[in-house]
């Protein structure tokens, strides 16, 4: 599925609707994510005011995209409050279409610090060991038909083999507990292959880690969700092994 | 992928008649249209179709007649708009079917709510004429 239609990609290039379509889209993502963490965290609005030293009424604004008036002191008082990071870059249009697609509430989940999180970032960075690569994964599971289309629609893929994984299928649908992280700003698309079952999971922008199940399965991840910063064992497209060990990532 | 999948009417001849009163619209109007739908395509529930999200469907006794139908709510400097729709005509679809604005109470163009209504009743009894927007 393309990420916008080429009418729409055609009005951007009107820089009156360029202006209005980022601040717009910025606005309503900015509402969208604080709600969706409030109610992450089953806060009323009361409760992440009292955290903010603010009245429920600046939250009920803060949460209207039309009335907030954010600046950066607002949004560092409310990463606080979430205990969450935040990043405020300039970024080139198709980043900003591709990073603000999905602004479905559980989309927009971001879990708060953990030290445990970290881990990853102290260790050799070639090697990835599994429990390293647990986290938290969210976002909608299509029927077959439209995993198979998600699928088909996923260009550049390359294959990462993640050996010796021990959850079950069923738990790519919801939170794994454990920390780890591949990390990301914008992943499109997490396939997961156990067996002759291919689930694909979509909508994780948010995600700083993702979760790869099915014992000895395999992943493939669209390379932007690789962290730049981090060297990954990839495997070569249409090559995927048969008989993992344990252990580390393997390349093959 | 969006969770709802939104469609335009289509008149019998073809035409894309919501799309065509989208292209009229400020670029201001037609980008927070675009970010509200945006919004409310990606909500997992219908629940998620909330005033709080631009959208309110038209009930009470003054929208009897009017059943079904709901509103897309944004404003800009100059107009609250109202562009009108329904759940339908398949399960997970909204169809757009007139661009509308509101001030004080009334809808304008005042017959908009017949022409929403009459295109609905057009949609439900031939699903073709709902098809992909052309925006």
């Amino acid at each position: 599925m393309s990420v916008i239609s080429k009418k729409f990609a055609d009005e951007l290039n009107e820089k009156e609707m360029r202006d209005a379509y980022l601040e717009e889209k910025t606005r309503a993502k900015l509402a969208q994510q604080i709600r969706s963490l409030r109610l992450q965290r089953n806060w009323p609005q009361s409760k992440l005011g009292s955290l903010m030293h603010k009245p429920q009424s600046n939250i009920a604004r803060l949460e209207d995209r039309d009335i907030a008036r954010y600046t950066l002191s607002s949004l560092f008082e409310l990463a606080s409050a979430f205990d969450v990071a935040l990043v405020v870059e300039f970024v080139a249009y198709d980043e900003f279409l591709k990073r603000t697609q999905n602004l479905s509430p559980e989309h927009l989940q971001v879990q708060s610090f953990s030290r445990q999180a970290l881990d990853p970032l102290c260790s050799d960075n070639t090697i990835i060991q599994l429990n390293d690569v647990i986290g938290r994964l969210s976002g909608t599971i299509g029927n077959l038909d439209r995993a198979l289309s998600r699928w088909s629609n996923v260009s550049n893929r390359e294959r990462v083999y993640l050996p010796n994984i021990q959850a079950t299928p069923s738990t790519i649908y919801g939170q794994v507990a454990g920390t780890g992280f591949l990390s990301t700003n914008s992943p499109e698309a997490i396939v997961v292959q156990s067996g002759p079952t291919m689930t694909i999971a979509t909508g994780s922008l948010p995600m700083t880690a993702i979760s790869a199940v099915a014992p000895y399965g395999m992943a493939w991840i669209t390379p932007n969700l690789l962290d730049s910063s981090l060297t990954y064992p990839r495997l070569p497209a249409h090559n995927p092994p048969t008989d993992p060990s344990p252990g580390d990532w393997h390349v093959r | 992928m969006p969770v709802w999948r939104i469609m335009c009417f289509h008149n019998e001849r073809g035409r894309d008649l919501f799309s065509e009163a989208y292209a009229r619209q400020t670029a201001r109007a037609r980008a927070k249209f675009r970010v509200t739908i945006e919004v409310l395509r990606d909500q997992p529930t219908i629940e998620g179709w909330s005033r709080q999200n631009g959208f309110d469907l038209l009930t009470g006794k003054k929208y009897r007649r009017y059943h079904g139908l709901g509103k897309i709510r944004f404003k800009t400097p100059d107009a609250a708009h109202r562009p009108l729709g329904f759940f339908g005509p398949v399960q997970g679809t909204f169809t757009l079917l007139v661009w509308a604005t509101e001030r004080d109470g009334q809808f304008d163009p005042p017959n908009v709510l017949e022409t929403a209504l009459h295109r609905m009743r057009e949609v439900e009894n031939n699903s073709g004429l709902a098809n992909e927007c052309n925006f």
